[in-house]
């Protein structure tokens, strides 16, 4: 499941604008970048195709369409294009255009019942396409709390950007070591996405499994923060099986350091299969690595400041 | 006040050595940027200062000295050197510009300490004239919920080194008190002025603006927003000047490196701010009084 076009109309925060994101090769590009200065809309753009998706068949059953009105308007509108891949939907390939409207009676849409289930349908199979936010305030979860690993409990939390949303992390360490495949997908996405970072669960602790540069394992907690959005991203596609999947990301460059960022996101476009990831930046060297097609501009990004050394 | 420099043995995360926050003519500087790797033990530094401003006055936020101390090790050692303004010697009666102090954690013997640094570190109060230790932890976010904090100087001064949810949990509650306080309010407008690109607090309707949009409720900020306004907000409240202001990650929530450095140097008055960024961006645009610290602490 991909996003293949947004078209918002009336929607707060944003400018009315028509957003193709289909590739030539007839398919929507598999990475897209929402770029722009700060507050110019960015997280709004991506939360919208969420709220989007929610009217259309809802995970959380949540949307405070009140939200997306424009000052002064009745209703706010945007028009999706949810583009199945040959499994989805039967055998066919298509790209459905859906018109969600945000109005005084809360978020429609036009979506058929088969798209509208096909949306809706969550559970931890990879084969089966989903949705996933990791949003801008991403970090490790407070206190003690552990969150079941099961697919209705964990629903609730996919669009979510509650501080809680990671706290699954601590019980999904400890059963990992009884989940082979889970933890080659764990172990594999950490090294990927957390430079240094292995996955070495200590016989005692499992929750201690983390080696940064060699060094003696440690808990989620002691990483650096850069490490620790590493492990979160993996931890959640091991645990939910982020494959066919539409994924938006807020902001790489929020712990990675900016020199890394266009690596560390070419390691995030590889973890999983077929996965469609939609990323808001201000990282000019992040927008310059892709082709302009793959571009949402929501305005001018400022130039890099020059860099002294090597 | 400010941090002269300090000297770490056994400190988890943090190489054994001597790190200076003093610029080449010998003062304690206004900037110090700390620099490294993701994992070089940046975070790991400004933890130990806080902690060890906690060790000499407890403000309740208590020291975790299991992740202190280094694995395999007992104890760990901490000399921190504090310079003080020619204000400060005279209200805690001493001559000595810049006092020590050394900190043992993990064992039962006693910090050795000044009395004066320890008075000096005690007092606190909501005005520019008192000196205050602040830490914006690289976890800061605003809290928008959950009921309103209560804005006085006994209950707020917990929260200065604290990186619990609730640090914020003040903001609400100033902005309504903001009406009745013109010169807070002033204070909040400029600074925000400075940290946010779209974001002011308009004076005449006591209202915060987003560009051309009227924002209703603080949840209606950006993540770059609601970083501005903590740190406004914060500077406001406290009267945060002539005191050591700890930031993790300045640019964590969107903030472009050069703003966010101007912004902080608006807090107040004398603040000497040490930073810690892996960006170079950031570092880049420090001006070159500043003092730049690169960690590579990862093997420890």
């Amino acid at each position: 499941m991909k996003i293949s076009y947004v078209a918002p109309r009336g929607i707060a925060g944003l400018q009315d604008m028509t957003v193709d994101l289909m590739s030539g090769s007839g398919r929507p590009h598999d990475l897209v970048l929402v770029t722009g200065p700060e507050a110019s809309g960015k997280t709004r753009f991506l939360e919208l195709i969420l709220a989007g998706l929610e009217a259309i068949g809802p995970y959380e059953g949540i949307v405070r369409s009140e939200d997306w009105v424009d000052e002064g308007g009745t209703d706010g509108q945007v028009e999706l294009g949810i583009w199945l891949g040959e499994t989805e939907l039967g055998a066919r390939t298509s790209a459905a255009r859906t018109l969600v409207t945000f109005g005084a009676d809360g978020a429609t849409s036009d979506a058929p019942r088969a798209l509208a289930r096909l949306v809706s349908r969550y559970d931890h199979d990879p084969s089966h396409g989903k949705r996933e936010y990791f949003h801008d305030g991403r970090q490790p979860a407070w206190g003690a709390r552990r969150d079941g690993l099961g697919a209705l409990e964990q629903s609730l939390w996919r669009c979510s950007k509650d501080p809680q949303k990671y706290s699954f992390i601590g019980r999904f360490l400890s059963e990992l070591e009884r989940d082979p495949a889970r933890a080659r997908a764990f172990s594999e996405g950490l090294a990927s996405l957390a430079e240094g970072v292995r996955y070495r669960p200590a016989p005692d602790d499992p929750e201690a499994c983390f080696s940064s540069h060699g060094g003696l394992p440690v808990r989620l907690a002691e990483l650096a923060s850069a490490e620790a959005d590493g492990a979160i991203i993996a931890a959640t596609a091991a645990l939910i099986g982020l494959h066919h999947s539409i994924v938006l990301l807020d902001r790489p460059e929020r712990y990675v350091a900016p020199e890394r960022v266009v690596a560390w996101v070419r390691a995030l476009a590889e973890l999983g299969n077929d996965n469609q990831w939609i990323i808001a930046t201000s990282e000019p060297r992040l927008a310059a690595s892709v082709d302009p097609a793959q571009l949402v501009s929501m305005g001018p990004l400022l130039t890099a400041v020059p860099e002294v050394g090597a | 006040m400010k941090l002269f420099g300090i000297q770490t043995f056994g400190v988890r995360g943090v190489a054994d050595g001597s790190y200076s926050f003093a610029n080449a003519a010998g003062d304690a500087a206004d900037l110090v940027v700390v620099t490294g790797a993701s994992g070089a033990g940046k975070t790991r530094l400004l933890e130990l200062l806080v902690a060890a401003r906690e060790a000499l006055a407890p403000t309740d936020e208590g020291i975790d000295e299991d992740v202190l101390i280094r694995r395999g090790n007992r104890t760990a050692k901490a000399i921190i050197a504090f310079w003080l303004s020619p204000d400060e010697r005279a209200i805690a009666g001493t001559t000595a510009a810049v006092i020590e102090a050394e900190l043992v954690f993990g064992a039962d013997e006693p910090h050795r300490e000044d009395p004066a640094l320890v008075f000096l570190l005690e007092r606190y109060a909501h005005d520019d004239a008192t000196p205050k230790f602040e830490y914006f932890s690289e976890r800061r976010r605003l809290d928008v919920g959950g009921g309103e904090m209560d804005l006085g100087e006994d209950r707020q001064r917990r929260f200065r080194t604290s990186k619990s949810p609730r640090k914020f949990a003040f903001v609400p509650g100033l902005l309504a008190a903001l009406r009745l306080e013109p010169a807070r309010a002033a204070r909040f407008a400029s600074t925000l002025a400075a940290l946010s690109r779209a974001c002011r607090y308009d004076l005449t309707h006591h209202r915060l603006v987003s560009g051309t949009r009227v924002l209703g409720a603080l949840d209606e900020l950006t993540g770059s927003e609601a970083d501005a306004v903590l740190f406004a907000a914060t500077a406001a409240l406290i009267g945060l000047s002539r005191s050591i202001v700890l930031v993790d990650n300045p640019t964590v929530a969107g903030i472009d490196p050069q703003r966010a450095l101007r912004g902080l140097a608006s807090l107040g008055v004398d603040n000497q701010l040490i930073v810690t960024t892996s960006s170079a961006a950031l570092a880049t645009a420090a001006s070159g009084t500043a003092v730049r610290l690169v960690v590579d602490s990862t093997r420890f």
